[in-house]
């Protein structure tokens, strides 16, 4: 071989060399091209609300426990609610609500605490105080009605959240529903915070179940919305309760502004 | 020379006014027009001598004024929408757009003449804005509805609404990536049809 052929052969494994990554960088440009194009088309700087994203791998199983929960609400939970909002006219039935948000105070001021939030737990200590005394054992809410003091809202699964923990997978319990990794060990931990926990089996029963029917009679007719809108009714809710955790996790609920 | 910095002064000054004053009324804010549509939204929905048929073509070409629905569409679909045919955009474009107009509607058929809207933390951004509304309806609970907007010359279009927290597009969009993972195109547009129909 001559100097010429191998000076020729190193040129050109030289050039094949330095161009095969250009024209990589030119397709990779491309791409990024038509990537930034979709950013900057369909999610708008600052006020976005980026998508959500959860794995799921146990999609099948948690299919079928959504039917069955489908069916416990149209057949159970649904007419007991419907009964039970005819039986209490809605400002009882708003004093049952105040009186077990009043009694679950300590899963707030706690998770306040845990998250750093000591503002907002001051003032979940101030309407505890309020609410009990004025409000006569948590049946009403003159905090928020006289002295406009909002509620506040925090969990442990929010905590878990401010903390970077991130969701895992997603579950979708019996009877309990939309929930993740991170939300039941979420809810595990309000459960110990509960005091309505700490009742005799039967009466923590009663309560959990009044609680539940009684939020419920608040919001019938929504799963059916929902339900009704959605191609899909599994991934709707799934994507939901999602973007209900996120806006709670950044404190962009806007229920909960100050 | 004092006559020439005077002179520089006013020009700047002039100009400064000039182009401020045109700025402002390169657009009206976002939470005026926005007002301006939910109002007569409202004032249509309660509007009792409209026939049920009329109400609705009413109330459809309002929406259609103030909503983008391509630019919905599109963000709804993500990267899906770059290898759609013309054809299939515009039938998707239409048949999304009544799902959503559905929707919408069908949140805001609760409101009536003695609901107060609270328009509030309206954050702009360039081409874009944001503008959260709480609406108190009697007897019930409140209602919570984002609208995310963007300017198109002087006109400010939503381009996705947020009801308690939950951003339909995106909402949307969850769904149509896991059903497109399952099934082709044709089929999503059959069912969004069977969905429209009913």
């Amino acid at each position: 071989m001559s100097k010429t052929t191998i000076l020729t052969v190193f040129l050109l494994s030289l050039s094949i060399l330095t161009i095969t990554p250009c024209m990589a960088q030119q397709e990779n440009d491309q791409q990024k091209k038509i990537n930034t194009e979709l950013e900057e088309q369909y999610v708008p700087p600052k006020v976005q609300q980026k998508q959500v994203h959860i794995d799921d791998p146990l999609q099948p199983v948690n299919r079928v426990v959504f039917v069955f929960n489908d069916k416990l609400y149209f057949w159970v939970l649904k007419p007991a609610a419907q009964g039970y909002k005819v039986a209490l006219p809605r400002p009882a039935r708003k004093s049952i609500g105040n009186f077990f948000k009043n009694v679950t105070t300590p899963i707030r001021f706690t998770n306040s605490l845990l998250q750093g939030e000591f503002n907002e737990a001051g003032t979940v200590l101030k309407r505890f105080a309020i609410n009990t005394t004025w409000g006569v054992a948590g049946l009403s809410d003159p905090a928020k009605t006289e002295l406009n003091i909002k509620p506040q809202k925090a969990d442990f699964g929010q905590t878990l959240g401010k903390y970077h923990m991130p969701h895992l997978i997603y579950i979708n319990w019996p009877v309990l529903g939309p929930s993740s990794v991170r939300n039941t060990f979420g809810k595990v931990g309000d459960y110990f915070l509960d005091p309505t926990s700490y009742l005799k089996r039967e009466a923590g029963i009663a309560a959990t179940a009044t609680d539940k029917i009684n939020t419920l009679s608040f919001q019938l007719g929504r799963y059916k919305e929902i339900k009704q809108a959605a191609l899909d009714p599994y991934i709707a809710i799934r994507d939901g309760f999602l973007q209900r955790r996120k806006a709670l996790v950044e404190d962009k609920d806007e229920r909960n502004t100050k | 020379m004092l006559i020439n910095i005077k002179k520089i002064f006013f020009c700047l000054t002039a100009a400064i006014i000039c182009t401020t004053g045109l700025h402002h009324l390169k657009a009206q804010e976002p939470t005026a027009q926005l007002k301006k549509t939910t109002q007569h939204v409202i004032n249509t929905l309660t509007d009792e001598k409209l026939s049920e048929e009329k109400q609705l073509k009413q109330l459809r070409n309002i929406v259609n004024k103030r909503f983008d629905w391509p630019n919905m569409s599109r963000r709804a679909l993500g990267h899906h929408w770059l290898n759609l045919s013309d054809k299939n955009k515009e039938e998707f474009t239409e048949l999304f757009s009544r799902l959503l107009e559905d929707k919408y509607l069908e949140k805001l058929k609760q409101y009536s003449d003695k609901t107060e809207i609270e328009y509030k933390n309206e954050k702009i951004d360039k081409d874009y804005a944001s503008i959260d509304t709480i609406a108190k309806v009697e007897n019930k609970e409140k209602v919570y509805i984002t609208y995310r907007l963007h300017r198109e010359q002087d006109k400010w279009l939503v381009h996705d609404v947020v009801i308690e927290n939950v951003s339909l597009v995106n909402n949307y969009r969850s769904q149509f990536n896991s059903m497109l993972a399952r099934m082709s195109f044709e089929k999503l547009l059959d069912k969004i049809r069977a969905k429209v129909a009913k």
